[in-house]
């Protein structure tokens, strides 16, 4: 009897904590900012979980990575932003537990 | 994942379409390849004192003081392709009519390499390519598939 009622406590606390973890808040980021700060250009993305970056990375860049192309000739019609400050950015993507930090530095 | 983001904050418009573009039309010299069809047997490679086994079904690129290597052992010519893009930046038609898988291992002098004061004299990979496999890279023109970019502004703010 006794360890049926242990049991089931146990139970409950497994389910409790479940429940907790489950409901965790993820945020869903989508940031695309301008980047300002110089620093080394990712050509490949980093991850931390379920987040991706790139950071100081080129719109002409991002689009041949996102859309899975290799060479200049697969692409047609772009055109640089000016100024050209305008043409570095940091991106971020997927979700995360807390909010992350936009600072990449 | 990174499309939705370009979409939506660059208001980003795409289509593809087929394009006549020039390319690098791939045809066998004289009737005859001079590939070697491969086997089983491992294929290894020394190359300035180095020594490494290439992977049945890959090709790779490795820079060396002599130049690059482009090597591939039991490789498809669909696995063989995109190296031979990747170094010519340029769409290819692959008319050989190939069907095996082989080995090769092409060593060339990059167009980069050959601003070095002290580069290794060699030839360009448009003149080894086609020597050591006995195919041909002859300048053409054809049908390629590009992705056209019809709209794309500043990103708007994140929110």
């Amino acid at each position: 009897m006794v360890s049926a009622s242990r049991s089931v406590r146990v139970t409950a606390l497994g389910l409790v904590c479940l429940a907790a973890f489950a409901q965790r808040p993820e945020f869903e980021v989508a940031s695309v900012k301008v980047n300002t700060k110089g620093g080394d250009i990712d050509t490949v993305p980093r991850r931390s979980g379920d987040l991706v970056m790139m950071h100081n990375t080129q719109v002409y860049s991002m689009i041949f990575y996102a859309y899975h192309l290799t060479e200049a000739y697969q692409l047609a019609g772009f055109v640089l932003f000016t100024p050209n400050e305008w043409n570095w950015f940091d991106w971020m993507r997927g979700s995360a537990a807390t909010p992350p930090k936009t600072s990449f530095v | 994942m990174f499309q939705s983001l370009l979409e939506h904050r660059f208001k980003l418009e795409i289509h593809r379409e087929t394009r006549d573009l020039p390319l690098y039309e791939l045809t066998i010299a004289k009737g005859k390849s001079r590939l070697t069809p491969s086997s089983d047997a491992q294929m290894s490679l020394t190359v300035e004192g180095k020594h490494w086994n290439q992977q049945q079904g890959t090709c790779g690129v490795s820079m060396w003081l002599e130049g690059a290597h482009l090597v591939c052992h039991a490789a498809s010519m669909d696995k063989i392709l995109p190296y031979i893009i990747a170094e010519l930046h340029a769409p290819l038609v692959d008319r050989t009519g190939l069907t095996g898988t082989y080995d090769l291992n092409v060593r060339y002098v990059p167009d980069g390499a050959k601003l070095r004061v002290d580069a290794e004299a060699g030839p360009s990979f448009l003149q080894a390519f086609p020597d050591d496999t006995g195919i041909k890279l002859e300048k053409g023109k054809g049908p390629v598939e590009v992705m056209t970019i019809d709209r794309m502004g500043k990103p708007s703010e994140n929110q």
